[in-house]
Protein backbone atom coordinates (compact mmCIF):
# COMPACT_ATOMS: atom_id res chain seq x y z
CA UNK A 1 0.00 0.00 0.00
CA UNK A 2 1.07 3.32 -1.10
CA UNK A 3 1.79 6.41 1.04
CA UNK A 4 -1.32 8.41 -0.24
CA UNK A 5 -0.44 10.57 -3.00
CA UNK A 6 2.63 8.70 -4.53
CA UNK A 7 0.14 7.49 -7.10
CA UNK A 8 2.54 7.06 -9.67
CA UNK A 9 5.37 4.95 -8.21
CA UNK A 10 2.50 1.98 -8.28
CA UNK A 11 1.10 3.12 -11.83
CA UNK A 12 4.92 3.12 -13.28
CA UNK A 13 5.90 -0.17 -11.39
CA UNK A 14 3.02 -2.32 -12.55
CA UNK A 15 3.73 -0.86 -16.04
CA UNK A 16 7.78 -2.38 -15.90
CA UNK A 17 6.80 -5.55 -14.59
CA UNK A 18 3.61 -6.01 -17.42
CA UNK A 19 6.47 -4.93 -19.65
CA UNK A 20 8.80 -7.73 -18.47
CA UNK A 21 6.30 -10.37 -17.58
CA UNK A 22 6.38 -10.74 -14.18
CA UNK A 23 4.19 -12.62 -12.54
CA UNK A 24 2.57 -10.34 -9.90
CA UNK A 25 -1.03 -10.11 -8.31
CA UNK A 26 -1.96 -6.74 -6.90
CA UNK A 27 -3.97 -7.53 -3.47
CA UNK A 28 -6.66 -5.41 -2.35
CA UNK A 29 -7.24 -6.87 0.97
CA UNK A 30 -3.38 -5.80 2.28
CA UNK A 31 -3.01 -3.55 4.25
CA UNK A 32 -0.27 -1.03 6.29
CA UNK A 33 2.69 -3.10 7.13
CA UNK A 34 2.57 -2.13 10.95
CA UNK A 35 6.12 -0.45 10.92
CA UNK A 36 4.46 2.88 11.91
CA UNK A 37 3.05 0.69 15.22
CA UNK A 38 6.34 -0.86 15.81
CA UNK A 39 7.34 2.09 18.34
CA UNK A 40 4.31 2.31 19.95
CA UNK A 41 3.77 -1.56 20.60
CA UNK A 42 6.07 -4.23 19.07
CA UNK A 43 3.22 -7.39 19.21
CA UNK A 44 1.15 -4.62 17.02
CA UNK A 45 3.47 -4.51 14.48
CA UNK A 46 4.70 -7.78 14.61
CA UNK A 47 1.06 -9.05 13.99
CA UNK A 48 0.39 -6.98 11.52
CA UNK A 49 3.50 -7.77 9.35
CA UNK A 50 2.94 -10.95 9.56
CA UNK A 51 -0.83 -11.20 7.95
CA UNK A 52 0.35 -9.61 5.02
CA UNK A 53 3.04 -12.39 5.01
CA UNK A 54 0.49 -15.00 5.89
CA UNK A 55 -1.74 -14.00 2.91
CA UNK A 56 0.90 -14.03 0.07
CA UNK A 57 1.90 -17.53 1.74
CA UNK A 58 -1.88 -18.69 1.59
CA UNK A 59 -1.78 -17.51 -1.91
CA UNK A 60 1.64 -19.57 -2.37
CA UNK A 61 3.35 -16.19 -3.25
CA UNK A 62 6.44 -13.99 -2.37
CA UNK A 63 5.63 -10.53 -1.48
CA UNK A 64 6.68 -7.41 -3.15
CA UNK A 65 7.35 -4.31 -1.55
CA UNK A 66 7.88 -0.62 -3.93
CA UNK A 67 8.40 0.81 -0.11
CA UNK A 68 11.87 0.69 1.41
CA UNK A 69 10.09 1.02 5.16
CA UNK A 70 7.55 -1.89 4.28
CA UNK A 71 10.44 -4.28 2.62
CA UNK A 72 12.59 -3.95 6.35
CA UNK A 73 9.55 -4.46 8.41
CA UNK A 74 8.07 -7.41 7.03
CA UNK A 75 12.09 -9.27 6.61
CA UNK A 76 12.33 -7.95 10.37
CA UNK A 77 9.14 -9.25 11.28
CA UNK A 78 9.44 -12.43 9.44
CA UNK A 79 12.86 -12.91 11.11
CA UNK A 80 11.80 -11.80 14.90
CA UNK A 81 8.84 -14.61 14.42
CA UNK A 82 10.43 -17.43 12.58
CA UNK A 83 13.24 -16.94 15.73
CA UNK A 84 10.89 -17.15 18.88
CA UNK A 85 8.63 -20.32 19.43
CA UNK A 86 7.00 -17.73 21.94
CA UNK A 87 6.03 -14.84 19.51
CA UNK A 88 5.61 -17.27 16.64
CA UNK A 89 2.79 -18.95 18.77
CA UNK A 90 1.24 -15.23 19.85
CA UNK A 91 1.21 -13.97 16.15
CA UNK A 92 -0.86 -17.46 14.84
CA UNK A 93 -2.84 -17.42 17.66
CA UNK A 94 -3.92 -13.90 17.16
CA UNK A 95 -4.40 -14.99 12.85
CA UNK A 96 -5.98 -17.79 13.66
CA UNK A 97 -8.98 -16.06 14.64
CA UNK A 98 -8.92 -14.65 10.96
CA UNK A 99 -8.58 -18.35 9.60
CA UNK A 100 -4.46 -17.28 8.91
CA UNK A 101 -1.56 -18.68 9.87
CA UNK A 102 1.99 -17.20 9.43
CA UNK A 103 4.70 -19.96 8.32
CA UNK A 104 7.46 -18.29 7.16
CA UNK A 105 8.17 -19.57 3.74
CA UNK A 106 7.25 -16.42 1.39
CA UNK A 107 10.29 -13.81 0.77
CA UNK A 108 10.07 -10.41 1.07
CA UNK A 109 11.46 -8.90 -2.48
CA UNK A 110 11.84 -4.65 -2.77
CA UNK A 111 10.97 -4.03 -6.26
CA UNK A 112 14.44 -2.35 -7.04
CA UNK A 113 16.10 -6.34 -6.32
CA UNK A 114 13.02 -8.15 -8.54
CA UNK A 115 14.60 -5.75 -11.31
CA UNK A 116 18.07 -6.02 -10.64
CA UNK A 117 17.79 -10.21 -10.22
CA UNK A 118 15.10 -11.43 -11.89
CA UNK A 119 14.71 -8.72 -15.03
CA UNK A 120 18.74 -8.24 -15.39
CA UNK A 121 20.62 -5.54 -16.86
CA UNK A 122 20.92 -7.31 -20.16
CA UNK A 123 17.07 -7.92 -20.62
CA UNK A 124 16.81 -3.83 -19.50
CA UNK A 125 20.08 -3.34 -22.36
CA UNK A 126 18.15 -5.20 -25.04
CA UNK A 127 14.63 -3.46 -24.36
CA UNK A 128 15.34 0.57 -24.30
CA UNK A 129 14.16 2.34 -27.26
CA UNK A 130 15.16 5.81 -25.70
CA UNK A 131 19.23 6.45 -24.97
CA UNK A 132 19.03 8.51 -21.66
CA UNK A 133 22.56 9.68 -22.56
CA UNK A 134 23.43 13.35 -21.14
CA UNK A 135 21.44 13.02 -18.11
CA UNK A 136 23.65 12.83 -15.26
CA UNK A 137 21.61 11.43 -11.93
CA UNK A 138 22.07 11.71 -8.41
CA UNK A 139 20.91 8.40 -6.84
CA UNK A 140 18.95 8.05 -3.35
CA UNK A 141 18.60 4.42 -1.89
CA UNK A 142 17.09 5.23 1.20
CA UNK A 143 18.00 3.89 4.43
CA UNK A 144 15.93 0.64 4.97
CA UNK A 145 16.89 -1.43 2.02
CA UNK A 146 20.55 -0.84 2.43
CA UNK A 147 20.53 -0.98 6.51
CA UNK A 148 20.54 -3.41 8.84
CA UNK A 149 23.15 -5.84 6.36
CA UNK A 150 20.72 -8.47 7.53
CA UNK A 151 18.04 -7.61 4.56
CA UNK A 152 20.11 -5.14 2.30
CA UNK A 153 19.86 -5.20 -0.73
CA UNK A 154 22.89 -3.78 -1.57
CA UNK A 155 26.85 -2.48 0.39
CA UNK A 156 25.14 -0.71 3.43
CA UNK A 157 28.57 1.61 2.88
CA UNK A 158 29.06 1.39 -0.62
CA UNK A 159 25.68 0.67 -2.52
CA UNK A 160 25.94 0.38 -6.76
CA UNK A 161 23.18 -1.66 -7.82
CA UNK A 162 21.34 1.94 -8.72
CA UNK A 163 24.40 3.44 -10.76
CA UNK A 164 24.55 0.21 -12.65
CA UNK A 165 21.40 0.28 -13.63
CA UNK A 166 20.97 3.84 -14.15
CA UNK A 167 23.97 3.72 -16.14
CA UNK A 168 22.59 0.63 -18.70
CA UNK A 169 20.08 3.31 -19.99
CA UNK A 170 23.15 5.99 -21.04
CA UNK A 171 22.60 8.50 -18.19
CA UNK A 172 25.37 8.88 -15.69
CA UNK A 173 24.76 8.62 -12.11
CA UNK A 174 28.40 9.61 -10.39
CA UNK A 175 29.08 10.16 -6.14
CA UNK A 176 28.22 12.82 -4.40
CA UNK A 177 28.94 13.55 -1.12
CA UNK A 178 25.43 13.57 0.48
CA UNK A 179 24.39 10.52 -1.11
CA UNK A 180 23.84 8.30 1.57
CA UNK A 181 22.05 11.47 3.48
CA UNK A 182 18.55 9.65 5.16
CA UNK A 183 15.24 11.67 3.80
CA UNK A 184 14.24 11.90 7.63
CA UNK A 185 10.45 10.66 7.53
CA UNK A 186 10.43 9.80 11.13
CA UNK A 187 12.19 12.39 12.31
CA UNK A 188 9.38 14.88 10.67
CA UNK A 189 6.67 13.46 12.61
CA UNK A 190 8.42 15.60 15.62
CA UNK A 191 10.42 18.12 14.18
CA UNK A 192 9.12 19.14 11.11
CA UNK A 193 10.98 22.52 10.35
CA UNK A 194 14.08 21.03 11.30
CA UNK A 195 13.19 17.95 8.86
CA UNK A 196 12.41 20.29 5.64
CA UNK A 197 16.14 22.38 6.89
CA UNK A 198 17.91 18.70 6.89
CA UNK A 199 16.19 17.71 3.16
CA UNK A 200 16.95 21.24 1.84
CA UNK A 201 20.78 21.03 1.83
CA UNK A 202 20.36 17.53 0.46
CA UNK A 203 18.14 19.05 -2.60
CA UNK A 204 20.31 22.08 -3.11
CA UNK A 205 23.77 20.73 -3.01
CA UNK A 206 22.18 18.54 -6.07
CA UNK A 207 21.51 21.01 -7.64
CA UNK A 208 24.54 22.99 -7.41
CA UNK A 209 26.23 19.91 -8.12
CA UNK A 210 24.45 20.67 -11.58
CA UNK A 211 22.42 16.92 -11.39
CA UNK A 212 19.52 16.67 -13.65
CA UNK A 213 16.98 14.88 -11.17
CA UNK A 214 16.88 12.50 -8.17
CA UNK A 215 16.12 8.71 -8.45
CA UNK A 216 14.31 6.93 -5.31
CA UNK A 217 12.92 3.72 -4.43
CA UNK A 218 10.96 4.67 -1.84
CA UNK A 219 7.56 6.41 -1.78
CA UNK A 220 8.31 7.91 1.63
CA UNK A 221 12.08 9.24 0.42
CA UNK A 222 10.44 10.46 -2.71
CA UNK A 223 7.33 12.37 -1.03
CA UNK A 224 10.06 13.74 1.99
CA UNK A 225 12.14 15.38 -1.39
CA UNK A 226 9.29 16.20 -3.90
CA UNK A 227 6.46 17.03 -2.29
CA UNK A 228 7.76 20.05 -0.25
CA UNK A 229 9.93 21.84 -2.81
CA UNK A 230 8.37 24.71 -2.43
CA UNK A 231 8.02 24.77 0.96
CA UNK A 232 11.69 24.11 1.40
CA UNK A 233 12.89 26.66 -0.86
CA UNK A 234 11.45 29.52 1.40
CA UNK A 235 12.80 28.06 4.20
CA UNK A 236 16.05 28.44 2.98
CA UNK A 237 15.78 31.27 0.90
CA UNK A 238 17.01 29.54 -2.17
CA UNK A 239 15.26 27.68 -4.98
CA UNK A 240 16.04 23.76 -4.50
CA UNK A 241 13.63 23.13 -7.57
CA UNK A 242 14.63 19.70 -9.58
CA UNK A 243 12.98 16.97 -10.51
CA UNK A 244 12.84 13.99 -7.91
CA UNK A 245 11.08 10.22 -10.47
CA UNK A 246 11.09 7.06 -9.75
CA UNK A 247 13.50 4.61 -11.24
CA UNK A 248 10.83 3.17 -12.22
CA UNK A 249 9.38 5.68 -14.21
CA UNK A 250 13.12 6.68 -15.60
CA UNK A 251 13.30 2.94 -16.79
CA UNK A 252 9.90 3.15 -17.92
CA UNK A 253 10.82 6.73 -20.51
CA UNK A 254 14.24 4.24 -22.03
CA UNK A 255 11.78 1.42 -22.60
CA UNK A 256 9.84 4.24 -24.69
CA UNK A 257 6.46 4.28 -22.78
CA UNK A 258 4.53 8.04 -22.64
CA UNK A 259 5.11 10.33 -19.56
CA UNK A 260 1.37 9.80 -18.71
CA UNK A 261 1.63 6.02 -18.78
CA UNK A 262 4.15 6.23 -16.17
CA UNK A 263 2.65 9.08 -13.98
CA UNK A 264 4.79 11.62 -14.40
CA UNK A 265 1.96 14.09 -14.39
CA UNK A 266 1.47 12.87 -11.00
CA UNK A 267 4.92 14.06 -9.58
CA UNK A 268 5.10 17.19 -7.96
CA UNK A 269 8.56 17.94 -8.74
CA UNK A 270 9.25 19.91 -12.30
CA UNK A 271 10.11 17.01 -13.83
CA UNK A 272 8.76 18.30 -17.59
CA UNK A 273 12.24 19.86 -17.21
CA UNK A 274 13.53 16.49 -17.56
CA UNK A 275 11.55 15.57 -20.19
CA UNK A 276 12.48 18.74 -22.14
CA UNK A 277 16.46 17.48 -21.89
CA UNK A 278 15.43 14.58 -23.58
CA UNK A 279 13.60 16.19 -26.32
CA UNK A 280 10.06 14.83 -24.91
CA UNK A 281 6.95 17.16 -25.28
CA UNK A 282 5.17 16.45 -22.28
CA UNK A 283 1.42 15.60 -23.42
CA UNK A 284 -1.70 17.59 -22.14
CA UNK B 1 14.22 0.21 38.30
CA UNK B 2 15.72 -2.57 36.18
CA UNK B 3 14.93 -0.89 33.24
CA UNK B 4 17.42 -2.90 31.01
CA UNK B 5 15.77 -6.38 31.96
CA UNK B 6 12.22 -4.54 31.08
CA UNK B 7 13.08 -3.15 28.02
CA UNK B 8 14.84 -6.54 27.09
CA UNK B 9 11.37 -8.04 27.81
CA UNK B 10 10.30 -5.71 25.01
CA UNK B 11 13.17 -6.81 22.42
CA UNK B 12 15.02 -8.88 23.41
CA UNK B 13 18.64 -8.69 21.45
CA UNK B 14 19.41 -4.92 22.85
CA UNK B 15 22.24 -5.00 24.52
CA UNK B 16 22.70 -1.36 26.35
CA UNK B 17 25.16 -3.09 28.81
CA UNK B 18 27.97 -3.63 26.67
CA UNK B 19 28.12 0.17 24.94
CA UNK B 20 31.75 1.59 25.58
CA UNK B 21 31.32 5.02 24.09
CA UNK B 22 33.10 4.47 20.91
CA UNK B 23 30.71 7.07 19.01
CA UNK B 24 30.35 5.19 15.87
CA UNK B 25 26.91 5.33 16.20
CA UNK B 26 26.76 9.40 16.40
CA UNK B 27 29.30 9.65 13.72
CA UNK B 28 26.60 8.58 11.60
CA UNK B 29 23.80 9.97 13.13
CA UNK B 30 21.51 12.47 10.84
CA UNK B 31 19.72 13.56 14.09
CA UNK B 32 23.15 14.18 16.08
CA UNK B 33 24.10 15.95 13.50
CA UNK B 34 21.18 18.45 13.58
CA UNK B 35 20.26 18.25 17.03
CA UNK B 36 23.37 19.05 19.36
CA UNK B 37 22.36 17.45 22.87
CA UNK B 38 21.11 14.13 21.20
CA UNK B 39 23.58 10.87 21.01
CA UNK B 40 21.88 7.52 20.54
CA UNK B 41 24.91 6.62 23.02
CA UNK B 42 23.24 9.08 25.75
CA UNK B 43 19.91 7.06 25.61
CA UNK B 44 21.39 3.81 25.62
CA UNK B 45 23.49 4.87 28.51
CA UNK B 46 20.83 6.46 30.62
CA UNK B 47 18.73 3.07 29.45
CA UNK B 48 21.48 1.09 31.00
CA UNK B 49 21.89 2.77 34.33
CA UNK B 50 18.26 3.01 35.19
CA UNK B 51 17.63 6.92 34.83
CA UNK B 52 14.84 6.29 32.20
CA UNK B 53 12.08 8.44 33.88
CA UNK B 54 13.38 11.75 32.24
CA UNK B 55 13.44 9.50 28.86
CA UNK B 56 10.05 8.57 29.29
CA UNK B 57 8.70 12.29 29.21
CA UNK B 58 11.05 13.59 26.58
CA UNK B 59 10.49 13.90 23.31
CA UNK B 60 14.15 12.92 23.04
CA UNK B 61 13.41 9.35 22.37
CA UNK B 62 11.15 9.87 19.51
CA UNK B 63 13.63 11.94 17.14
CA UNK B 64 15.05 8.77 15.82
CA UNK B 65 14.38 8.39 12.57
CA UNK B 66 15.18 4.65 12.36
CA UNK B 67 17.74 4.78 9.91
CA UNK B 68 19.62 2.30 11.21
CA UNK B 69 22.93 3.66 10.68
CA UNK B 70 23.93 3.23 14.69
CA UNK B 71 22.93 -0.29 14.69
CA UNK B 72 24.73 -1.21 11.54
CA UNK B 73 28.14 0.64 12.64
CA UNK B 74 28.01 -0.65 16.17
CA UNK B 75 30.84 -2.86 17.56
CA UNK B 76 29.20 -4.33 20.32
CA UNK B 77 25.54 -5.21 18.42
CA UNK B 78 24.38 -2.93 20.83
CA UNK B 79 21.43 -2.00 18.75
CA UNK B 80 20.79 1.62 19.65
CA UNK B 81 17.66 2.08 17.58
CA UNK B 82 15.91 -0.59 19.22
CA UNK B 83 17.08 -0.06 22.74
CA UNK B 84 14.74 3.49 21.72
CA UNK B 85 11.76 1.70 20.17
CA UNK B 86 11.77 -0.54 23.14
CA UNK B 87 11.62 3.28 25.33
CA UNK B 88 9.16 4.42 23.33
CA UNK B 89 7.03 1.05 23.68
CA UNK B 90 7.98 1.74 27.46
CA UNK B 91 6.47 5.13 27.21
CA UNK B 92 3.29 4.23 25.25
CA UNK B 93 2.75 1.94 28.07
CA UNK B 94 2.49 4.81 30.46
CA UNK B 95 0.01 6.60 28.16
CA UNK B 96 3.00 9.06 26.86
CA UNK B 97 2.81 8.04 22.95
CA UNK B 98 3.66 10.60 21.04
CA UNK B 99 0.89 12.69 19.05
CA UNK B 100 2.38 11.72 16.03
CA UNK B 101 2.34 8.36 16.82
CA UNK B 102 -1.69 8.52 17.90
CA UNK B 103 -2.75 10.07 14.95
CA UNK B 104 -0.58 7.76 13.21
CA UNK B 105 -2.59 4.78 14.75
CA UNK B 106 -6.42 6.43 14.48
CA UNK B 107 -5.86 6.69 10.65
CA UNK B 108 -4.54 3.12 10.90
CA UNK B 109 -7.87 2.03 11.71
CA UNK B 110 -10.43 4.75 10.48
CA UNK B 111 -8.43 4.77 7.01
CA UNK B 112 -6.24 1.91 6.54
CA UNK B 113 -2.96 3.72 6.05
CA UNK B 114 -1.20 6.16 7.98
CA UNK B 115 -2.47 9.21 5.33
CA UNK B 116 -5.67 9.69 4.16
CA UNK B 117 -5.85 9.52 0.42
CA UNK B 118 -5.12 12.68 -1.21
CA UNK B 119 -6.04 14.04 -4.92
CA UNK B 120 -3.73 16.27 -6.59
CA UNK B 121 -3.45 18.68 -8.57
CA UNK B 122 -1.28 17.72 -11.81
CA UNK B 123 -0.09 19.57 -14.85
CA UNK B 124 -3.14 20.58 -16.64
CA UNK B 125 -4.65 22.00 -13.34
CA UNK B 126 -6.99 18.88 -12.75
CA UNK B 127 -7.52 17.19 -9.55
CA UNK B 128 -7.02 13.39 -9.52
CA UNK B 129 -7.75 11.18 -7.09
CA UNK B 130 -6.84 7.77 -6.62
CA UNK B 131 -10.15 6.07 -7.90
CA UNK B 132 -9.43 7.94 -11.23
CA UNK B 133 -6.64 6.78 -12.32
CA UNK B 134 -7.66 2.90 -12.14
CA UNK B 135 -5.48 1.35 -9.66
CA UNK B 136 -6.68 -0.50 -6.77
CA UNK B 137 -9.13 0.24 -4.45
CA UNK B 138 -8.30 -1.05 -1.04
CA UNK B 139 -10.94 -2.76 0.81
CA UNK B 140 -12.08 -1.32 3.76
CA UNK B 141 -13.21 -4.11 5.63
CA UNK B 142 -10.06 -4.57 7.00
CA UNK B 143 -10.38 -1.78 9.27
CA UNK B 144 -12.76 -4.02 11.75
CA UNK B 145 -9.47 -6.90 11.20
CA UNK B 146 -7.12 -4.13 11.95
CA UNK B 147 -9.19 -3.18 15.03
CA UNK B 148 -9.00 -6.91 16.34
CA UNK B 149 -5.01 -7.42 16.06
CA UNK B 150 -4.76 -3.90 17.79
CA UNK B 151 -6.68 -5.02 20.73
CA UNK B 152 -5.36 -8.40 21.17
CA UNK B 153 -1.75 -7.53 20.81
CA UNK B 154 -1.63 -5.80 23.79
CA UNK B 155 -2.07 -2.19 22.16
CA UNK B 156 -1.72 0.51 24.51
CA UNK B 157 -3.75 3.06 22.89
CA UNK B 158 -7.55 3.41 22.72
CA UNK B 159 -8.29 4.40 19.42
CA UNK B 160 -11.86 4.09 18.19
Amino acid sequence: MIVSEQYQYEISAKKILDFFGVDYRVCPEFHCCGEPMKCVNVMTWLTMASRIIAMAERMGRDVLTLCNGCYLSLNKAKKIITDSKRRKAEVNRILGKDGLEFNGSARIRHIMSVIAEDIGLERIRESTRRNLRGLVLATHYGCHVLRPYDFAIDDPENPTVLEKFIEVLGARAPYYPERMDCCMILFANVRPRDADLIRGEKLLAIKRRGFDAMITICPLCQHSYETRQRRISKLLKADVSIPVIYYTQLLGLALGMSPRDLGLHLNMSPTRRLLGKLGIVSDP
Amino acid sequence: MDSVGELKRIIEWIRPEVCFRCNKCVSGCPVAKKVDTYRPNRIVRMAYLGIVDELLDSEEIWLCTQCFTCTERCPMDVAPADVIIALRNMASRMGKTHTAWVKMAQNIIRLGGILPEMGIVTWDKKLIKRADLGITIYKRTDRTKLRQIFKESGMPLEVE
